[in-house]
């Protein structure tokens, strides 16, 4: 009986483990709409910290960070 | 394991290995990009080859000491190693030290809960953002926290040489000012003799304490002992605060940076959700992109709740008032995160930067989050120990709990997701500074900008390296602009040199004046009536015949460090002595 009590809350810790990890996941190889729109605003205006491909790759970024 | 043990300690083989292992993991996990040769520049966090041991570094006469005495601890560790060592060393030793940390103050009774105080502690949202942003001498004080609690613990509890751990551990905090104040408020909270009413608390463990109310002379010594560390680890501040009371440029900071350096939301949890799960930075590019996964406010909520279960234990097993008193501290450091982000507390926090020099260091609360982490981390770990304690299976709950930090924050590991990401200086750099260095004087930096982004280090803004880089005074712009989506905000400088010279550029006029011997253009174009002295691909060194050399004697400022190196050798001193005696 208490082998089988443990394998089922062996089995929650797993899937409760399984739920968060899928969704971290998903929320680290999914960009949101809105980080979307900010990248390509930043490749636009040459801004933000990590869009200057223009035309002098080293002038300084627009912004030190981004709210 | 080596910790002040409750009984009925339930031991796992090799349990005294297991702590060591975890903390070599998450070094391990964390930072295996770093095996590649070269320095992470992110943001604040600024290595070079050899970082001089130059006045402006100790001392900054112009800007506010709010790398002292980071940077010159770093110049003098390259006397004796590479920075690309030194960085290494400081990233894993405080990612070790977090971990082992957590893991041995714990008063847990299973070594599966160190586990898990060890790993969640070394993988909290905190650690992540403050990584991200580069503020690694943050994070030396936030990996000395857990070994302060524990030495003003034992304080406390009357245990020989605690008192010299106590300003060991806050020296290693206090390399930078926000860590110094965090130090003095931790000693301040906890290295006190216990009052009346926690030596009363019934003690329900099997932990011996020495907290017996201390009575007549031995009473005036205990709190003259106490006074006495109080005043140690204000002399540790003394660098910053030396250097603070003679630079030259105003000690009150642009409060219009409250806003932008409030506590963010992350996702639709909100910033208060945000920081009570330790997160909540200001800065959008230095989160994790798992904080904005729809679960995390829910998993915050309940790791809330197993810490509201664990906190019980704490007190009972820590019945001294420690636990209380670190509670105490965790809610002070919670609400100076929040005050920014709140409507009532953010106006009294721009008042206090518009009028109170030094008010500035507020400005960002979210990184005195640092004692609520370490509080919450021991609360959830005793709580989960509890929970394990009453299910079949226990240790499988313990294992996934252990594991709970990775699993949501799988983006911290791999150098934070490949952010860390080691590069090497062009040859130039090298070049440049052997001119400097063969002429010393003030050198300007060009174009205006306190930051830059650079093609051999992609993706990353880092402060402009020739402050570290180069053995003389910078002038650099120090203004912040900060994207606030939709508008911006220019925080302004309190730099006066570097605000002349945008004023000259502004009226059109020469970029360096009398005071200015080197100008150093990044890019950008040649400024008139200037020498050429090097050139390379990105880098363009000018001399300017104009310069007369200023005289300048910050000696002064080297009191403080004076003060608080003396402080810290007695300490280790003190420390050494009270090893070889309890050999």
């Amino acid at each position: 009986m208490t082998t089988f009590k443990t394998l089922i809350v062996g089995a929650a810790v797993g899937a409760l483990l399984a739920v968060a990890g899928v969704a971290a996941a998903m929320a680290v190889l999914n960009p949101t709409a809105g980080d979307v729109a900010t990248e390509m605003a930043n490749q636009a205006n040459a801004g933000g910290t990590g869009g200057k491909a223009a035309a002098d790759p080293n002038e300084p970024p627009n912004f030190y960070g981004a709210r | 394991m080596v910790t002040d043990q409750p009984s009925e300690v339930e031991r796992l083989p090799g349990s005294r290995l297991l702590l060591y292992g975890c903390a070599a993991a998450v070094v391990l996990a964390v930072l295996a990009p770093l095996a590649r040769a070269g320095y992470v520049l992110r943001y604040d966090m600024v290595f070079v080859p050899r970082q001089p041991l130059s006045w402006d570094l100790f001392v900054p006469s112009g800007a506010l000491p709010r790398a002292v005495p980071q940077d010159a601890l770093v110049s003098l560790s390259a006397l004796i190693m590479p920075g690309w060592l030194a960085q290494r060393i400081a990233l894993a030793g405080l990612l070790a030290a977090a971990a082992i940390g957590a893991g041995r103050l714990v008063p847990a009774r299973r070594d599966l809960t160190r586990v898990v105080a060890a790993i969640g502690y070394a993988w909290t949202p905190f650690l992540a953002e403050r990584l991200l942003i580069g503020q690694w001498g943050l994070l030396v004080c936030y990996a000395a926290m857990p070994w302060l609690v524990r030495a003003a613990r034992d304080v406390r509890l009357g245990r020989p040489g605690a008192g010299a751990r106590v300003v060991l551990a806050a020296a290693c905090a206090a390399i930078t000012p926000t860590g110094g104040l965090i130090a003095l408020a931790t000693t301040l909270a906890l290295a006190r003799p216990p009052g009346r009413s926690e030596t009363a608390q019934p003690t329900r463990t099997a932990e011996p304490t020495g907290t017996a109310e201390r009575t007549g002379t031995a009473g005036l010594r205990w709190r003259g002992r106490g006074l006495g560390l109080v005043l140690a680890v204000v002399a540790l501040n003394a660098p910053w605060l030396v250097a603070a009371a003679i630079a030259t440029s105003p000690l009150v900071s642009d409060s219009r940076a409250v806003a932008a350096f409030a506590a963010r939301a992350e996702n639709w949890g909100g910033a208060l959700v945000a920081l009570a799960g330790t997160g909540g930075i200001w800065n959008a590019d230095a989160v994790p992109g798992s904080r904005a996964a729809p679960l995390v406010p829910l998993i915050t909520i309940g790791l809330l709740a197993a810490a509201a279960f664990g906190f019980g234990r704490l007190r009972q097993r820590w019945p001294d008032g420690t636990a209380t008193r670190l509670a105490w501290l965790a809610g002070g450091g919670l609400l100076l995160g929040a005050a920014g982000a709140l409507p009532g507390t953010s106006d009294v926090l721009r008042t206090a930067v518009d009028l109170l020099p030094g008010a500035g260091l507020f400005r960002d609360g979210q990184k005195f989050l640092i004692p609520y982490a370490l509080g919450l981390v021991l609360c959830i770990s005793l709580g989960v120990e509890r929970i394990a304690a009453r299910l079949p299976g226990g240790r499988l709950v313990l294992v996934g709990f252990a594991l709970l930090p990775v699993v949501t924050l799988p983006d911290l590991a791999w150098g934070a997701g490949g952010k860390l990401r080691p590069v090497a200086y062009p040859a130039e750099w090298a070049a440049v500074a052997k001119t400097v260095a063969a002429e010393p004087g003030p050198v300007l930096s060009l174009p205006m900008s306190a930051y830059r982004v650079y093609s051999w280090n992609p993706g990353a803004a880092v402060y402009d390296p020739a402050g570290r880089y180069l053995a003389s005074p910078v002038v650099a712009d120090d203004r912040l602009a900060v994207d606030l989506r939709p508008e911006a905000l220019v925080i302004r400088g309190e730099s006066e040199a570097a605000a002349a010279v945008r004023e000259r550029l502004a009226a059109g006029g020469p970029a360096a004046d009398s005071t200015i011997r080197w100008v150093l253009v990044q890019g950008g174009n040649q400024p008139a009536g200037l020498t050429e002295v090097y050139r390379g691909t990105e880098l363009t060194l000018y001399r300017n015949p104009g310069y007369r050399a200023q005289e300048r004697n910050p000696s002064t400022g080297l009191a403080g460090y004076l003060l608080a190196g003396s402080v810290v050798a007695v300490a280790g001193w003190r420390r050494a002595t009270t090893r070889r005696r309890q050999r």
